[in-house]
């Protein structure tokens, strides 16, 4: 049977989009048959029937034997990737300023973490602010895109001789699937990116490369087999190939081949696919989202690690607006705010937060000041991350910008808020591995864990 | 490089170009490759020492090498001090401030930056291209030892500083680029002869590009010394290296299954095809590239017609502009315009209107077909070295549109026998006959199962290892 990973097309409008905003306020604060159990508390759980309600086509198959003990822990990353650099003053350091060559246009908004302000812009966040960690105090180096994507994304500044593995692919390699999936044959990849192809693997090479999924609401590209091709015709090309390379001795380059595809195979067969189609989710879950794709990437997301997933990576729109930053900009931070709030909102019911780190950050923020273009350019000195759950502490700040932007206390380098994330997962931050010319390299670059966003 | 290549420019001028050209890009693509290290000179240095001697000091900038004595990060330091006397303008705010950083007393106006030498090119650069290279006659390089920086003098790796550098009338980059082609020009020919064996025959004297270091043990040492010296002799002929290697036994070898070959090279590796060989590769086997080209081909009158315009069009605004600035406030400016593109001769091919109406259609569809692969292509990049690879290769759209599209499965379809079909389609794919066992294999399948379609036949083939390495 062909894969049928379709989308139900119509998702309604904007409006409608919003006015579900409200109603989930009410949807929260209900108890669902999912807020029962944690994926720890499945571990402990009894094998009754109710699991099989409830996990339906996700079921790992360890249950079923009864045999499983978890190994390693069980923390998952949800990562959501401001390509291109959100603009910290309208978002998490919210300013407010009548300087004219400022132009902060937002207004701050209380949130429901004591003293704790965020910008209007994030009316959805400021009601889980109790459960965020914000950081306002990174402070980079590098002022273009490659590069700078490049160090936040590895810990590691660009130079020729390394190629370090970005944060996806350290997780991937060191942590691997989740322990109650790890036993599966046919379980999901350790590192699913979303909407973005993902940085560089380095050392640790091709099998923790992400798996790609391009568009949220689509399953991932090629799961599904060709029009016209049937799973009886897929069999029989692979018999086919088999007859041709039969009697043949493997060298490495065959052996890379044949393991890939029947990689392939297996996610293509897996019954974690399911976790892909965002048709099993209602409509009033998809649209509480938010329609945009860091909202349905939300949703994805949680619904892979609910799967097995360790590290997923949301990419959103790109933030990178030179001109006109109103409204272009703020609507983007707004589909973030959707996204992001409901996705800790909802981890949280399901008792996934404190095994969840939900990471929102790019590779710089944006000039306090108007560039000629009414727009804003690179800014290094003094940009926000947010973070939530999985042992980080909730409803702290730690650093601070001035009123002109621009570090003022407890600057956080891109190595330490690296050093920072990987501890938190449980990752030595000053592991070393040997690269492919045996050279001692740490999966870090020398930070400092910041210990007050820590649990 | 292209126009390098074409015209088969000798591989030392080539370096020297890279290293010591001054200009605006937009006038002369040689200064681009200084530009591309954004003012950073001890990248420039590094770079250069990589492609032109094939060894890479990239540890040592920040550290003594551990294993090469001669690595050190002074050496380092004082290469990069060649390339620091570099004024680069592109036209960017960052780039701008940098710019003026280096050089207060220039500030950021685009007329103070004409008095430096190159200053002109600068400016056409800014004005269109947005960028453009000069060198300076100030302008030193620090090693950054905190507490202790010190001004680096310019000096080749393992040779003596070079004191009078600033006394004579090169500039420090022509100076470096002598002491590549000069002194250095075995060890430029051996890092290049490296180079395109390994391109071509998948494996090298040293594994990489920059795979020489003195530490590093050279495989077949004497050939390569060998072939580096007749390539001096032939005057660093890119042509006659290629010839030689590819005339050669090595480059000839049928693959073999033993790992042992890359060592002792008496048979060809396997190398994976890189994305846009395994696009290429899929469109011409399965005869779809011949099927795009045709419709292009039908198009070339309709886009004849086009370029006629479009050349009548600038010619005009181009005279227009001049007779505007002549009579405004700038005169001069009329004789800073590029100049006009040649008027193209004979007159616009005539199309008639039914005529035209299909063939724009035809033009949307070969647009569309453009824009499809262009998409196919860059997702193809994105997804290789994971499992999305075997994905796309296995069920991803090029494959499938190109089995349905091309003309290779009605080529082969139209034959009668099946062991013809099997014949035609290993030579389509894997450029060679099938083996007899190959075809023992497959004929009882072919004979008897009525189900056996060309395209699974090519699909299976095109899954195969041989296809996709080379």
């Amino acid at each position: 049977m062909p894969l049928v990973l379709g989308l139900a097309d119509s998702l309604g409008s904007k409006d409608d989009g919003f006015m579900m905003r409200c109603n989930y306020q009410h949807h929260s604060s209900g108890t669902t048959p999912h807020t029962i159990l944690t994926r720890r508390g499945v571990l402990k759980a009894s094998f009754g029937t109710v699991l099989g309600t409830l996990l339906g086509p996700t079921l790992p198959s360890v249950f079923a034997s009864g045999t499983s003990r978890p190994v390693g822990n069980d923390k998952s990353v949800i990562f959501l990737w401001l390509d291109g650099g959100p603009f910290q003053h309208e978002s998490f350091d919210p300013k407010e300023s009548g300087d004219e060559d400022l132009a902060y246009r937002l207004k701050s908004i209380s949130t429901t973490a004591d003293g704790i302000q965020f910008s209007e812009s994030m009316p959805w966040l400021a009601e889980q602010a109790h459960k965020m960690a914000v950081i306002r105090s990174m402070q980079g180096i590098e002022m273009e895109h490659n590069q700078a994507q490049y160090h936040m994304q590895t810990g590691w500044r660009s130079i020729g001789a390394i190629q370090a593995p970005a944060i996806g692919s350290i997780v991937s390699h060191e942590l691997g699937p989740l322990p109650m999936f790890r036993a599966q044959a046919d379980g999901l990849p350790a590192f699913i990116s979303i909407g973005h192809a993902g940085y560089s693997a380095g050392h640790f090479g091709a099998a923790h490369k992400p798996t790609i999924v391009w568009d949220p609401s689509q399953p991932p590209e090629n799961l599904g087999l060709p029009k016209g091709v049937s799973p009886e015709v897929l069999d029989q090309r692979l018999k086919l190939l088999e007859m041709i390379e039969a009697g043949r001795t493997l060298d490495a380059t065959d052996r890379y081949f044949r393991e890939g595809r029947d990689g392939a195979r297996r996610f293509m067969q897996s019954r974690q696919r399911a976790a892909f189609d965002l048709t099993n989710e209602t409509d009033k879950v998809r649209q509480e989202y938010g329609h945009a794709r860091i909202g349905q990437g939300c949703l994805l997301a949680r619904r892979l690690v609910e799967s097995g997933v360790r590290f997923v990576q949301v990419c959103h729109d790109n933030m990178d607006q030179h001109r006109d930053h109103y409204p272009g900009h703020v609507e983007l931070l707004n589909q973030l705010d959707q996204g992001m709030a409901r996705l800790i909102a909802d981890l949280d019911d399901r008792g996934m937060l404190e095994e969840t780190v939900v990471v929102a950050a790019g590779e710089f923020g944006r000039t306090p000041t108007f560039n000629g273009n009414a727009g804003r350019d690179h800014w290094v000195d003094g940009y926000s991350v947010a973070i939530a759950g999985g042992g980080f502490a909730q409803g702290v700040t730690y650093g601070s910008t001035g009123p002109r932007g621009g570090v003022a206390e407890n600057p956080v380098t891109i190595p330490d808020f690296m050093a920072t994330l990987c501890t938190a997962i449980g990752i030595d931050p000053d592991k070393e591995y040997h690269d492919q010319f045996n050279r001692p390299i740490k999966l870090v670059d020398d930070g400092t864990i910041v210990r007050e966003v820590l649990a | 490089m292209r126009e390098s290549l074409a015209e088969n420019r000798k591989w030392d001028v080539v370096a020297r170009d890279l290293l010591a050209t001054q200009g605006a890009i937009k006038k002369d693509g040689r200064a681009n490759f200084g530009i591309f290290f954004d003012g950073e000179p001890n990248e420039y240095a590094e770079a250069a020492m990589r492609l032109f001697l094939g060894t890479n000091l990239a540890c040592a900038q920040c550290h003594d090498d551990p294993y090469v004595d001669q690595y050190k990060r002074e050496s380092y330091w004082a290469l990069a001090a060649f390339f620091g006397r570099i004024a680069m303008w592109d036209g960017n705010l960052v780039a701008a401030e940098r710019f003026t950083e280096r050089f207060p007393e220039i500030g950021r106006s685009a007329q103070s930056i004409s008095t430096l030498p190159g200053g002109d090119a600068a400016i056409d650069g800014a004005r269109g291209e947005n960028r453009a290279l000069a060198d300076l006659d100030e302008g030193e390089v620090e090693m950054p030892d905190p507490g202790n920086p010190r001004t680096m003098i310019p000096t080749p790796l393992g040779g003596q500083p070079i004191a009078n550098a600033d006394e004579g009338v090169k500039t420090r980059r022509e100076l470096f680029a002598d002491w590549v082609t000069g002194p250095q020009r075995h060890n430029l020919a051996r890092a290049a002869v490296n180079r395109y064996f390994l391109e071509l025959t998948g494996r090298g004297f040293v594994d990489r590009p920059d795979g020489f270091a003195p530490n590093k043990t050279v495989r077949h040492g004497t050939l390569l010394d060998r072939l580096a010296t007749e390539f001096v002799k032939h005057q660093f002929d890119i042509k006659w290296l290629i010839r030689t290697i590819v005339l050669s036994k090595a480059f000839q070898l049928q693959s073999a299954e033993d790992h042992g070959a890359s060592e002792t090279w008496h048979a060809a590796v396997h190398r994976t095809l890189n994305s846009d060989q395994w696009c290429n590769s899929v469109l011409r086997v399965t005869g779809r590239e011949d099927a795009i080209y045709g419709l292009g081909g039908q198009l070339r009158k309709l886009l004849k017609e086009e370029i006629f315009q479009r050349v009548q069009q600038r010619r005009k605004l181009l005279a227009e502009g001049a007779e505007n600035l002549r009579a405004g406030p700038f005169p001069h400016l009329a004789d800073r315009l590029p100049p006009a593109p040649e008027p193209v001769t004979g007159p616009s091919p005539a199309i008639t209107d039914p005529e035209r109406a299909q063939l724009s259609e035809l033009r949307q569809k070969y647009v569309a077909v453009g824009q499809g692969l262009g998409k196919q292509r860059s997702r193809a990049r994105a997804a290789m070295s994971s499992t999305s690879e075997s994905l796309m290769k296995m069920n991803g759209p090029l494959v499938a549109e190109s089995l349905s599209q091309g003309t290779r499965v009605a080529e082969i379809e139209a034959l009668d026998s099946p062991k013809a079909r099997i014949r035609l389609a290993f030579l389509s794919v894997l450029a060679r006959p099938p083996r007899v066992e190959e075809t023992q294999r497959l004929l009882p399948w072919a004979n008897n199962d009525a189900t056996l379609q060309v395209s699974d036949l090519l699909w299976a083939l095109m899954q195969t290892s041989e296809f996709q390495s080379m």
